[in-house]
């Protein structure tokens, strides 16, 4: 979807604040991410799924939230969109709080030797990376020319609007990726994945100061260049 | 929005008096949450202080650092790390899991910087939790467009005769700079080159023994 998540080579935001260089700020930041990595653990959410739903959150919202308050959101989100959580019990547990953060509590240094999720936690930590998916054969080799189609998806996709459009060359055909466009909505495919190399002149003409930008996208966001039906001569 | 119907049927005059119960405050909203979480046996105080330890002790610049510093000391295991860095990586005992991870060198005609444009991407199992300038409006708009710019707030000011090059983190492939082995470090062993590598230079917002 084209959202503010998507901020590729936009303007305005300033400079960098090379200074703030914490993870966390506070134990409000460090639950959050806890909680978030709890609820992914015990798949009630997926990382495309927990992606699109901060990219849903409306664009004045992202902006002015910070990341962490963002993670918040999203997890509010997705656990009533799971039906995990009930907006009734929801809303009675926001008016029956008492305003403690979860480290208040005296439990916050309870004991780990009976507990499940302790298990699990160390389990999904030390768990490798997934490279268990079909081979798909890839369209395109090492060196070859492609082109970013323009499509602009309302859902879920990791192909960042500043590369639709630009003709770039295939760096690494990386293997085959299960495709987030389609895992985000419940669906399950898989396909090549490459790296794709782009001069910074063919992505930002002469605004730019870099030389080149790579980036890694699904067969399906490209295309060759030599195809040319009516559709694609006018994108080229 | 859950804020929106929160309101529904439910009076919150009381909100400013108990700022605890009060909807339309994200943070005491997350509070309540949080305890809804806990009393559903879906998150525990336990599970919670085993996530932030895991992350903040067994992750950080240390493992990506002794990556380096091989790679520095042995050409053999630079080459097999700069071809397939799963595959050279399984050598180390950090004692967490990989992520899918691809390593890129900078050398004296290439800087190569890491970003993620579209969220957060960053190689935490190398390099731990990501410093919170990385996940920034800023630094995500910006880095892709205009990188000379972005490296000299970070104090680095590259010649014109070196290329930069942004990899932009959109799969699940994670992307680390191997840096190069800074000037004068030619007696050092494998140890002591450790200590040379920054979680910026592995970032690639940082030259290593550069004078700037």
């Amino acid at each position: 979807m084209n959202g503010v998540h998507d901020m590729g080579g936009m303007h305005g935001f300033g400079s960098v604040d090379v200074d703030d260089d914490a993870a966390f700020h506070d134990e409000w930041e460090k639950a959050v991410f806890a909680v978030e990595k709890l609820l992914r653990y015990q798949s009630i959410y997926g990382v495309d799924e927990k992606r699109h739903a901060l990219e849903r959150l409306d664009p004045v919202t992202y902006l002015e939230t910070s990341y962490f308050e963002r993670w918040a959101l999203g997890s509010e989100k997705l656990l009533l969109e799971t039906d995990t959580i009930s907006e009734g019990e929801f809303v009675s547990a926001i008016e029956d709080h008492d305003g403690t953060g979860l480290f208040d509590h005296e439990h916050a240094e309870s004991d780990a030797s009976d507990d499940d999720l302790v298990d699990l936690v160390n389990e999904a930590f030390r768990a490798d990376a997934a490279y268990d998916r079909e081979p798909v054969e890839p369209q395109f080799e090492a060196g070859a020319d492609v082109v970013v189609r323009n499509d602009h998806p309302d859902g879920h996709t990791r192909c960042p609007r500043y590369a639709r459009r630009a003709q770039g060359t295939i760096e690494a055909v990386q293997g085959t990726y299960a495709v987030p466009d389609e895992v985000a909505h419940g669906n399950e495919a898989a396909e090549p994945l490459y790296s794709v190399r782009f001069e910074a002149s063919e992505l930002w003409n002469d605004d730019t100061d870099g030389d080149a930008v790579y980036i890694d996208l699904w067969e399906r966001y490209l295309r060759p260049t030599e195809t040319s039906t009516g559709n694609e001569l006018q994108e080229a | 929005m859950v804020h929106d119907h929160t309101h529904d049927g439910h009076d919150h005059d009381h909100g400013h008096a108990d700022p605890a119960g009060d909807p339309d405050d994200l943070k005491s909203r997350t509070r309540a949450l949080q305890s809804l979480l806990l009393e559903k046996d879906l998150i525990s105080m336990a599970s919670i202080n085993e996530v932030l330890e895991l992350f903040e002790t067994e992750v950080g610049p240390m493992n990506g650092a002794r990556v380096v510093a091989r790679a520095w000391s042995d050409p053999d295991f630079k080459s097999r790390l700069l071809e397939d860095a799963n595959d050279a990586l399984d050598g180390f005992d950090f004692g967490i899991g990989q992520q899918h991870l691809s390593v890129v060198e900078n050398t004296p005609e290439t800087h190569n910087a890491v970003v993620c444009t579209l969220c957060s991407c960053y190689p935490w199992s190398l390099l731990g939790l990501p410093p919170t300038w990385y996940k920034s409006p800023q630094y995500r708009s910006r880095i892709v467009r205009e990188p000379r710019a972005v490296l000299s707030e970070f104090g680095v000011d590259l010649d014109d005769s070196v290329d930069v090059e942004v990899w932009d983190s959109s799969s699940e492939i994670r992307y680390m700079v191997l840096p190069q082995r800074p000037p004068g470090t030619d007696g050092l062993d494998e140890a002591e080159l450790v200590e040379q590598v920054t979680r910026d230079a592995m970032i690639g917002v940082e030259r290593l023994g550069a004078d700037d």
